[in-house]
């Protein structure tokens, strides 16, 4: 019998296309930004599962983007070039940044037979007009996505309710299980069916509460992680072998929704944009209502967090200007931090020597 | 022209309310309220043009934001950061901001960092993604029911009454000058083109900040006439016209005419751009005056899906007798860039035509190689000029 951590860690670990074999019951959709709500498809039929990258680069995008785009962009394209994507019946995107929607017309042209879904959401998340407009966008996607019976997507919204109710519980008790796992937990939830995903998450949780196996907080440097993710796992890694803690996590890219739960008592389509707009905008949109570095600064306090690391995406406007935004905010509530610049992932030993400068600095601090 | 445009946007002899806005804004709601605009994209360019923007760059740089990103929006924050080391003195300081997405998505956190320094309301136009071949109506309506938020909001800073009568003459002055746009741009179908899209980048800035305004339709008339007048004469932007070339993406502000100097010296005449295309709109005669503008500001270019683009630049190198395309990749403008390679395998497919991806940015300096641009452009009008004569 495999271990739940054990189980999400080898899921997290696999690349999209083997995740695609392992799981061949169900057609699947590949999502690949924010804000997509992957009840709808579950509704429709589908499996979900969030196509975080994978590898370095080969060069082969290089054909097809320039430079000086984003590494998920490229990775995303270097897949679809090699043929990894063709067991998805769809990809998903929605409208975050200009590199997305780039992605999404490149992909369009290259995977020809594969249909490509993009759901508009608005770029200010504050205002009701935005809101009908959502409305009336999700509307177009679930017709897009197949026939879905009202009794169906309920049962889904319930289904990815849970499964925030429990992540929720996760985060409550981040600082007692260890970095690695932490992340693979999370990752996994993006990519494991949601049934499966909120069985083990559960049984997992019941063991760790009743185990009560306390790591001492006074010992060991807890952070707060935030910023635009994508599959950097290896930070995760770096934080873990440094000795410190993750108490919590603002990476956008690895938790679409952060606040509350879908209304089930509601229609469910108004129910959706009513979720959507009550969350923390990510980088890529502005929501005057619910702030992103109030966000974060809450979840220092929350977490009890001695400091914070920010993944800066490299060769990305919204995180550019987002690093400014939260550090500059940081700076008047003195908690210190530390900007990683990511672009391929990998070791880096750079990176490692940067966390222990960051954390001796901490323990001094202390 | 924009001497006097600046001067009367320096100091003390501000009228204000002033509002910074984004190039594709709504701009003729303002224009009827009797605010004052600005547009730091314009003031970006401006910057480029004069090789400042590399030093405002830097400061911003050192406030923390990356190096990689857009440098309009780095130049400019750092002009309101520092405005004693940017050109002008920087930019009177806004009373609000009107952001709208239709030329990229960038624009609305540089906006949201412009609001949180500065203190000031920011006003959103949110303009989806269009791709004209699905129904476009929830977009337009979207849009509609933006300008209706908006107008009570800047009524209030304006402290006056939008007037409807007056809002259509302003929209008819500005219908007047993007059609004068278009009809200018059109003179590059002539052969030899009395026109170089340089000429058009400097020629460009009327379009982009005095829309609504009598001043535009002036200038754009004469200078209509004065093309005109080339035609007849048989004057050629390019002396010894031979290449009929295709500009993709915004200028290199620096290196303006140096670079197109070196495509004139090879017999190349860029007849026509993209960028400039961007205000090649018309208003229709919708009634409802926001109903024309939703349909315009919607359809910018940039804010259409590649596809449409696609289409829309293989009709321009068709009618303008195009017969090479020059790309900018432009490292602060992805929206302009990032489909570039695709479009380069489309056109040449398909049109069977050469092209030239140049790596550079719109106004910073330190992406751009002379040497290596002087070589590759040698090469490349090397091979227009074979495929030309075969």
């Amino acid at each position: 019998m495999v271990s739940a951590p054990e189980r999400f860690k080898r899921v997290s670990g696999m690349k999209t296309e083997e995740l695609l074999r392992e799981f061949t019951g169900r057609k699947a959709a590949g999502v690949f930004s924010a804000y997509v709500p992957f009840e709808i498809y579950h509704s429709a039929g589908y499996h979900p599962v969030y196509l975080f990258t994978w590898g370095c680069d080969s060069g082969l995008a290089a054909e097809y983007l320039p430079g000086f785009c984003c590494f998920p962009g490229r990775n995303l394209v270097e897949h679809a070039l090699a043929g990894e994507l063709s067991r998805l019946s769809c990809i998903v995107f929605s409208a975050t940044c200009d590199t997305v929607q780039s992605i999404y017309d490149i992909l369009k042209v290259i995977l020809p037979d594969i249909p490509v879904h993009y759901l508009k959401i608005p770029a200010l998340l504050s205002r009701e007009i935005a809101m009908e407009y959502l409305e009336a966008e999700i509307d177009q996607l679930i017709r897009k996505s197949g026939n879905i019976e009202k009794i169906s997507l309920r049962r889904s919204i319930s289904l990815y309710n849970e499964k925030r109710r429990l992540t929720a519980r996760l985060n409550r008790i981040a600082w007692e299980i260890t970095p690695t796992d932490y992340y693979a937990i999370i990752k996994a939830g993006m990519i494991l069916p949601v049934e499966e995903y909120n069985l083990t998450l559960s049984s997992f949780l019941r063991e760790i509460e009743e185990l009560n196996k306390k790591v001492s907080p006074s010992s060991s440097i807890r952070l707060v992680i935030a910023g635009s993710h994508f599959g950097e796992e290896n930070i995760f890694r770096i934080i873990e072998e440094s000795g410190m803690l993750v108490v919590g996590e603002f990476l956008d890219g690895l938790t679409l929704f952060r606040r509350g739960e879908v209304d089930e008592e509601n229609e469910p389509l108004s129910a959706l944009a009513r979720f959507i707009f009550n969350q923390v905008a990510t980088a890529t949109k502005v929501n005057f209502c619910n702030r992103r570095e109030d966000y974060l600064v809450d979840l220092v306090r929350e977490g009890e967090a001695d400091g914070v690391i920010l993944l800066r995406r490299k060769f990305c406007d919204p995180y550019g200007f987002d690093a400014v935004l939260l550090t500059t905010r940081l700076e008047e509530e003195g908690v210190p931090y530390l900007i990683i610049e990511v672009d391929e992932p990998g070791y880096s030993g750079q990176i490692k020597t940067r966390v222990e400068a960051f954390l001796e600095m901490l323990e001094i601090g202390r | 022209m924009m001497d006097d445009y600046y001067a009367l946007r320096s100091g003390e002899n501000t009228e204000r309310p002033v509002a910074y806005v984004t190039s594709g804004a709504p701009v003729e709601i303002l224009e009827a309220l009797g605010i004052t605009t600005i547009y730091p994209e314009n003031y970006g360019a401006l910057c480029g043009a004069r090789r400042a923007s590399t030093p405002l760059c830097e400061i911003a740089e050192s406030k923390g934001y990356p190096d990689d990103l857009c440098s309009y929006a780095k130049g400019h924050l750092a002009a309101s950061m520092k405005p004693e080391k940017a050109p002008l003195g920087g930019l009177p300081p806004p009373d609000f901001l009107l952001c709208c997405n239709n030329i990229c998505q960038t624009v609305v956190k540089w906006y949201q960092a412009l609001s949180d320094y500065y203190g000031c309301p920011l006003f959103i136009v949110d303009v989806p993604f269009l791709n004209p071949k699905e129904k476009p109506e929830p977009v337009y309506l979207y849009l509609k029911s933006q300008f209706e938020e908006l107008v009570p909001e800047i009524e209030r800073i304006a402290q006056t009454r939008l007037n409807r009568e007056y809002l259509s003459e302003v929209i008819y002055l500005s219908g007047q000058a993007l059609s004068l746009w278009t009809e200018i741009r059109s003179m590059g179908r002539f052969k030899p083109s009395p026109v170089n899209v340089p000429d058009l980048f400097m020629a460009m800035a009327p379009i982009v900040v005095m829309r609504g305004k009598n001043q535009a339709v002036s200038f754009y008339s004469e200078m209509l006439d004065e093309l005109k007048r080339r035609v007849t004469n048989g004057t050629a932007a390019v002396p010894g016209e031979r290449f009929r070339l295709l500009w993709d993406n915004i200028a290199i502000w620096p290196q303006l005419l140096p670079l197109y100097r070196l495509f004139a010296e090879r017999d190349g005449c860029f007849v026509v751009d993209t960028y400039t295309n961007s205000w090649s709109m018309n208003f229709g005669s919708e009634d409802d005056p926001f109903e024309g503008m939703a349909k315009v500001y919607s359809k910018a270019f940039i804010n259409l899906d590649f596809q449409t683009r696609l289409e829309i630049i293989k009709c321009l190198a068709r009618d303008y007798e195009v017969t090479g395309v020059v790309m900018h990749a432009n490292r602060s403008c992805k929206p302009f860039s990032l489909c570039q390679p695709l479009l380069h395998r489309l056109l040449n497919k398909d049109l069977g035509l050469p092209c030239l991806i140049l790596e550079a940015d719109m106004s910073d300096t330190r992406a751009f190689n002379v040497n290596a641009t002087k070589e590759r452009l040698s090469a490349f009008m090397e091979i227009v000029e074979i495929i030309s004569e075969s």
